[in-house]
Order: C-alpha cells, then sequence, then structure tokens
C-alpha cells in the first residue's frame, strides 16, 4: 500500500499542529468500533483512513454492492472512451487494510443505540456509526420515471454499472440522424457539472459516430456549474449540436412516457427523443431519511468539524447525504470529508476532542477528451460550518491556451488515479 | 477580510482560550491542510500522471511553485485559486512536511 503507516500517523500527528488538540495525543490510544454504512467515496475513505490512523479501532464497512462504477469519469464510458472496467472499484483493497468489509443490504439502522441490523438478523454496536448512503432518487416530480422505466430510460446517475452501459449502448444503437435528451435537475443533486460534461462527451461521441444527431439539455435551473466554460466549449466544438433550454425557457421536465420516449416540459412541450437520460432530483438516501439523520430539506445537518450529525450524537454522516453547506456534493468532498471524519472519530475515541481542519474542493471537467476545464475552492471553519474563503477559488480562464486546456484534461486523469487509490487503494485506471 | 494568517491567529487563540496547547514545538508538525491535498496528489502526496508529486518536493521548489501560482504566473491548474488561501506560515509548514514525505519508489 502506498499510504504507510508512518505517513498516516504522522499526518493524523499533524492535527496537533494548531494546537487544538492536547499535547501527547496518540491515535494509537484510540479503542473502539467504528461502524460505517456506504463504500463509496466518503464511506471508503473514512474506512481507510481510520484503519491507518487508529490500528486498534475496529472498522466495518457495510456495502450492498461488490463493484461500484465510480461518478467521476463515468461520462468518459458513457462516450465510449473507456470501458467501464476503468472506472470500477471494490473494496478489496481496504479489506486487506484490515477493513472488516461486508456486502449486505440494512435491515435496521438504530441512530440512538447506534447499532445496525443486517438482513441474516446479525447486529452491529458502534461506538461511533458512519452513515454515508449518497443520494437517492425523487422520482415524485417527474410523472412517468421511476424504478421501472430507468432501463428504457436510463439515469446512469448512480453506482450501478448496468445503468452506464445501457447509456452508452443506446447511444451507439440510434439513428445517425436522432435526438438526445437530457433531463436535468434543480439544485441540489449530485456532481454540479456532471450533466454538462456528459452533454460535452455525448456531444464528442455524436461528432465522431452520429454526425447528423442532435442533442437537446433540458433543465430545472436558470444556470448551472462552469457555465460560461461549457458555453463557450460547446459553441466551438459542436455548434449547434448541443441546444440548452434552461427553466425560464420552459425546460424542465415534469413528465415522461418511457414506452414512446417522449418528454413533457414545464413549457408545455412535448419532445420525442431517440435516446433519454434523466437525471432526476434527488434527496439524501434512505438510510439517513429513514433514521432521523435528514431535516426538512431531506439532507443531513451535520457539524463541519467532524461531520457529526446534529441531530445524534456519535452519528457522522458522510458525502453527497449531508449538508455540506458550500461545498458541493462532490467525489473530492465526499474523500476530504472522509479524512476529517476519521481523525475527529480517531480523536473523540482517544479521549481528546479535534477542531477539523480547512478543505479544498477541486473538481476538473473534460469538454473534449484533449480540452479540461475546472473550478476550485478552499474553505474555513467559520465555527461548525465551512465557508468559502473569498477571493480564493473559481473556474478556469475563458480564454485558456490550447497547451492550457490539454494539460488541465492530462490533470484530470491524473486527479482520477490519484483520487481513486486515495479513497480505495485500487491501482488501476485509465 | 480575514486573511489566513488573521485566521490562524484567531484559532490559535482560540485554542489557548479552550485551555488545549498552544502551536506546536515538535520538530516537524503535520500541517492538518496536507490532508485536502491527497486527493489530487495521491496518496501520502505520491501522484500517478501529470499532476506532480508532493512527496519528497524539495521545499524552496513547493514555495517557489506556490508563489507562481499567487502570482498566476503559472497557470494550467486549479493551484493558481488555491495557493493564496494560505498563508507563508502555512506554506513553510506544508513545504517541510512535503519534502519530509518519502517519494514513490
Amino acid at each position: 500500500m502506498a499510504l504507510t503507516r508512518r505517513e498516516l500517523l504522522r499526518a493524523a500527528a499533524g492535527v496537533t499542529g494548531l494546537g487544538l488538540i492536547g499535547p501527547g495525543w496518540s491515535a494509537d490510544r484510540a479503542h473502539g468500533r467504528v461502524v460505517i454504512v456506504g463504500g463509496g467515496f466518503g464511506g471508503a475513505t473514512c474506512a481507510r483512513y481510520l484503519r491507518a490512523i487508529a490500528p486498534d479501532v475496529s472498522v466495518t464497512l457495510i456495502e450492498r454492492r461488490a463493484r461500484l462504477a465510480t461518478g467521476p469519469f463515468c461520462n468518459t464510458v458513457v462516450a465510449g472512451i473507456n470501458p467501464i472496467d476503468a472506472i470500477t472499484v471494490d473494496h478489496r483493497a481496504l479489506a486487506a487494510a484490515g477493513v472488516n468489509v461486508i456486502h449486505a443490504d440494512i435491515r435496521e439502522l438504530d441512530p440512538v443505540a447506534r447499532r445496525v441490523r443486517l438482513p441474516d438478523g446479525d447486529t452491529l454496536d458502534a461506538d461511533h456509526l458512519v452513515v454515508a448512503p449518497g443520494i437517492d432518487f425523487d422520482w415524485f416530480p417527474i410523472e412517468g420515471y421511476g424504478p421501472k422505466v430507468t432501463e428504457a430510460l436510463p439515469h446512469a446517475w448512480t453506482a450501478d454499472r448496468d445503468q452506464i452501459v445501457n447509456l452508452h449502448n443506446q447511444l451507439r444503437a440510434m439513428p445517425d440522424d436522432g435526438v438526445v435528451a437530457i433531463a436535468i435537475p434543480a439544485n441540489p443533486y449530485r456532481c454540479p457539472p456532471g450533466p454538462y460534461e456528459r452533454a460535452s462527451l455525448i456531444g464528442h461521441f455524436l461528432t465522431q459516430h452520429k454526425p447528423r444527431a442532435k442533442l437537446l439539455l433540458l433543465d430545472a435551473k436558470d444556470h448551472f456549474s462552469k457555465e460560461a466554460l461549457f458555453r463557450a466549449g460547446w459553441a466551438e466544438h459542436y455548434g449547434e449540436r448541443i441546444e440548452w433550454i434552461g427553466r425560464p425557457q420552459g425546460g424542465a421536465v415534469v413528465a415522461v412516457d418511457a414506452s414512446k420516449r417522449t418528454l413533457v416540459t414545464a413549457g408545455g412541450e412535448r419532445i420525442r427523443a431517440d435516446v433519454v437520460n434523466v437525471i432526476p432530483p434527488q434527496v439524501a438516501g434512505a438510510l439517513a431519511r429513514d433514521n432521523d439523520l435528514t431535516d426538512i430539506s431531506d439532507w443531513a445537518p451535520v457539524d463541519h468539524r467532524s461531520f457529526e450529525s446534529t441531530r445524534h450524537p456519535r452519528v457522522h454522516v458522510l458525502g453527497d447525504a449531508c449538508q455540506g453547506g458550500p461545498m458541493p456534493k462532490s467525489g473530492y468532498a465526499a474523500n476530504v470529508q472522509g479524512k476529517i471524519c476519521a481523525h475527529a472519530i480517531a480523536a473523540g475515541l482517544a479521549g481528546v476532542s479535534f477542531a477539523g481542519t480547512r478543505l479544498i474542493n477541486a473538481c476538473y471537467s473534460l469538454v473534449t477528451p484533449d480540452h479540461g476545464i475546472s473550478v476550485s475552492q478552499v474553505y474555513d471553519l467559520n465555527g461548525p460550518h465551512f465557508a468559502a474563503i473569498p477571493d480564493t477559488g473559481g473556474t478556469s480562464p475563458l480564454a485558456a491556451s490550447s497547451e492550457d486546456r490539454a494539460r488541465v484534461a492530462g490533470y484530470a486523469r491524473s486527479w482520477y488515479r490519484n483520487i481513486v487509490r486515495d479513497t480505495f487503494g485500487n491501482p488501476t485506471m485509465p | 477580510m480575514h486573511t489566513p494568517t488573521h485566521l490562524l491567529r484567531v484559532m490559535l487563540l482560540a485554542a489557548a482560550a479552550t485551555g488545549c496547547s498552544g502551536p506546536p514545538d515538535a520538530a516537524a508538525p503535520t500541517p492538518p491542510q496536507a490532508l485536502a491535498c491527497f486527493g489530487c496528489h495521491g496518496p501520502a502526496g505520491r501522484s500517478q500522471g501529470d499532476i506532480p508529486a508532493l512527496a519528497g518536493m524539495p521545499s524552496d521548489r513547493f514555495l517557489a511553485r506556490m508563489a507562481a501560482f499567487s502570482e498566476d504566473t503559472e497557470t494550467g491548474g486549479v493551484m493558481n485559486r488555491i495557493a493564496p488561501a494560505y498563508s507563508e506560515r502555512e506554506l513553510a509548514r506544508l513545504a517541510d512536511y512535503f519534502a519530509d514525505l518519502e517519494p514513490a519508489p
């Protein structure tokens, strides 16, 4: 494993760097049981770092899927640039590092007793419970869309490999002069720039394989992430091929008819498409919503110093399911939240307090395989919540040279390899 | 507006007020901010691919690059929008920390 225990112990010792942990604190003193529910970017990072910094803490990770498609780079698979296996991760490296990995559903989760019951009746008790279920879809706002029609109209927005392959296969099979439609939700949702990177790379695919085809973006928003950069990139590379219809133009999708591949917009238009990708509105995963960890927003409020729930002590909610304040719902954010949570739990189990630390979000998108763009932000704690540091962050420049765009595309690929290794410890990647 | 240095001072004061220890006297304190770097630069700073590895980077090179990012003389990546968030003191700590990490074999 690239991350040696010595290095991680030193990283852990680093929390003394601001003098906020008592002298002599060592994560080696931490003892206890941690159960982590959800093995995506947040849960897996938390498990991996906990094992490394607090070797006497037992860590159990429960995740339904043995193999996950990552959200990052899934659009390269949709567009046929990478095979699905290139973005598939598992938990074998975590198991090898001493995490007790269980692939199972959760039958019950008790946030007061911090107890989890598995379908076979086994129960696990935890000193700290980490809930990282990601997102669920809110099926209600789009009439006619639901679990029964996702094969005909894929979302391709979760770790389900079949969904991503399905969308790619539908693109391959469509007529040369066909229409692709993507329904895009209002905020907040997983990966704010994701739908627009998807549009870009589908545009790239169409240019190569379906030169007379069109792509319609039907959006429930007025504006979107990296908008100026995406719009300029589309105009340059894809011309009239990509058309964005935002909320002010009545673009929000309110109904679909799966058998006819038809979408109905708030503006009253009925649009028939050959490939329909519905990215539905989203809420925190059911494990958070059904177990008193969310509020009226349907997302889980947490203290950003530890990602501990404000509703149940020693229960932590990580990643897309939590209210990250100014942090987007991104794999990068979940990864760094997982590290902070691991340090907070290790400190708690060692009987000392942890003050949290500054966070960064960095996010790359591909407009073409050789044209990368980025957005980043640094966040500092303001009491229990993160606030963006003024005059930092932002997007890559609109007027970037082609050399710089190619560099950013290279960084995007390197970023993917590095964050996957930092999270799952896997040695693969495109 | 709060500068990073100012924030650091406030945090140290807050630490003193809550009865925790003051600034560390350890020989090589690890900056907690380093945790946020590994997502891009790889676990323990051992990057694969185009993003530079931080593990083993000489501290003067690290500081020179961060200065170039802050002054926008080096562009292309995300760092010119991240570097200005860190005070000189924080950067010096990070520089020492990364220089000390073992590079990938």
